[in-house]
């Protein structure tokens, strides 16, 4: 029997397809106010998730920059370059560091020559008063200052080292910033998600004043409280689903018009770091929020609205 | 199949819409509630179809007695009744046929079935062939027949009609009776409220009268009437 008539008509004679149908249609006539309300929708849930890729590419810098990661150790100056090779390869062979680089003291004095002031006093010395040093980045990088000492401490005990420095400070900057940022992101997301509830509740209020004949025709007729309700709550999660598209093209745009000066940034620091957009799995969460967004914030009103309509 | 039984209405201190009303209309009865502006008729239909609770006194629809039906139920109840408005209250932003299919929608009906009922009710109304057509291109007499089509697709036992008529011209309205009055024929039963005398007389229908919400005249029998308020 069923199986004869096509299956869209029969979607759309269902209680759940019906209320869709008329819904979709509304959004079409209402076509200025669903643009607006898309657009500051778009907006409201692009911005948090733009603000949480700045957090998560400034903690991806903060791993991924070597120099924040690695011990110097400074060798005593009878320490030949030979010597001091050999030992940048004995290190690396341990487990808890992941590459060395041995810094011969021409080199050392090289540096010390094209940065600092003080250049010029050096040509008078006869001698090069630099040790040689070895920068080894650490395997781990969670920054954890216990077992960096403890390493350090390891690391001094090879006789040809005379000093293992490290500098946690900037790291600990960095990681005080990113603390603080986050939690504004937090904050931020929290009322930006508020005006997105704000945005489709009122939305959705003015749609069933604009659709009080379908409230009271329904109810007349005999419609559940769910069921009269319904074609709101579709067109929430209709709002909700389109926002979030347009949230993630929003920062789909954001993240291609950076990624640029950001590779050009970061080849200035000799490293080849890509700005990391949302994903697949960010997509998807950003995605499923508005859609609950567009869910609570037409439940809300419609629960509170009908009340009054139907007095 | 409609039972009052000393039914008061009381919109506040001072508004009383309907006084203690008691009247039987029997299954497969047909009658008109007739009075003037403000007598109280659209309030007695709308306390029939369970849209407002009485202040005091009992209602019983079929034998459902309504002060025990819960809120739950009560959409349940309307789906077995059907209601004619004055203004026909069609949806504009969609066709007729989706006008019609609506109580079925909620009803939980499937597509095929939907197809044959609505195709039914517009057919009695003469109506079939404007199915796909939005209810702003039909007259008044036409509007008001989709209306009629909403309200009998579910093949409701009981039919109740506020001022059906009431922007018709005479010619419509007789057709809109006649239409009434054959699905009284096939076991309906139908409460129209109307203060069109001209209808009344033409059509014979038994009378229930209401004036400042007393009933003035009942020509059903009241057995309950023996233990007035
Ligand atoms: N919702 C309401 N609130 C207050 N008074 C009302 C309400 N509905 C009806 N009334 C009053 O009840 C009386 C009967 O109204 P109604 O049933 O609409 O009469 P009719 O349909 O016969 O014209 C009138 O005096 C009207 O003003
Ligand atoms: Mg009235």
């Amino acid at each position: 029997m069923t199986g004869k008539t096509p299956l869209l008509s029969r979607l759309a004679y269902s209680d759940h397809g019906y209320a869709i149908k008329h819904s979709l249609h509304y959004l079409g006539t209402a076509r200025i106010a669903t643009l607006v309300t898309l657009l500051v929708l778009g907006i409201s849930l692009a911005l948090p998730a733009v603000f949480g890729l700045v957090v998560v590419n400034l903690k991806r810098i903060d791993v991924s920059q070597d120099d924040a990661n690695s011990l110097t150790l400074y060798l005593h100056p009878r320490v030949s370059d030979l010597q001091g090779v050999e030992l940048a390869g004995d290190v690396q062979k341990r487990s808890d560091i992941r590459s060395t680089r041995y810094i011969s003291r021409d080199e050392a004095l090289e540096t010390f020559r094209k940065h600092s002031s003080l250049a010029d006093a050096t040509d008078t010395l006869e001698d090069n008063p630099l040790p040689g040093a070895i920068v080894a980045v650490m395997a781990q990088d969670d920054g954890d200052e216990s077992r960096i000492r403890l390493l350090s401490e390891t690391l001094s005990a090879y006789p040809e080292v005379e000093l293992v420095k490290y500098d946690l400070n900037w790291l600990k900057r960095l990681r005080a910033i990113l603390a603080l940022l986050s939690r504004t992101v937090v904050l931020i997301g929290i009322l930006l998600v508020l005006t997105a509830l704000l945005v489709i509740g009122n939305t959705i209020r003015l749609e069933m004043l604009r659709r009080s004949d379908e409230i009271t025709v329904s109810r007349l007729i005999g419609a559940t409280a769910l069921q009269i309700q319904r074609p709101f709550l579709y067109s929430g999660v209709i709002y909700g689903i389109l926002g979030g598209v347009l949230a993630i093209a929003l920062v789909g745009i954001v993240v291609t018009s950076l990624s640029g000066p950001a590779e050009v940034l970061s080849g200035l620091y000799g490293s080849t770091y890509k700005i990391q957009g949302l994903g697949l799995q960010y997509s998807l969460i950003l995605l499923g929020s508005s859609t609950l967004i567009g869910l609570v914030g037409a439940w809300l009103v419609a629960r509170w609205q009908m009340t009054k309509i139907l007095q | 199949m409609i039972e009052f039984i000393n039914v008061s209405k009381q919109y506040g201190p001072d508004a009383r819409a309907l006084d203690s009303v008691s009247f039987h209309i029997p299954q497969g009865g047909i009658a008109f509630l007739t009075g003037h502006s403000g007598a109280g008729k659209s309030t007695l239909l709308k306390l029939t179809a369970a849209l407002e609770q009485p202040t005091r006194g009992n209602i019983v629809i079929g034998d459902a007695p309504l002060n025990r039906l819960s809120e739950k139920h009560l959409p349940h109840l309307r789906q077995r009744m059907g209601i004619v408005f004055q203004n026909h209250h069609l949806l504009l932003d969609r066709n007729i046929f989706d006008n019609v299919a609506l109580p079925l929608v909620f009803a939980g009906y499937g597509y095929a079935d939907i197809q044959r009922r609505v195709r039914a009710a517009l057919d009695k109304v003469g109506l079939l062939a404007r199915e796909k057509d939005n209810p702003c291109s039909l007259s008044g007499g036409e509007q008001q027949r989709v209306g009629i089509a909403r309200a009998v697709v579910n093949r409701p036992k009981l039919l109740l009609a506020d001022e059906p008529t009431g922007n018709l011209d005479p010619e419509m309205s007789m057709e809109i009776m006649d239409l009434f009055r054959r699905f009284n024929q096939v076991g309906v039963t139908v409460l129209i409220a109307t203060h069109d005398l001209n209808l009344l007389r033409e059509m014979g229908f038994p009378l229930l009268s209401l004036r400042g919400g007393k009933l003035i005249h009942n020509d059903f029998e009241h057995p309950r009437m023996k233990h007035p308020a």
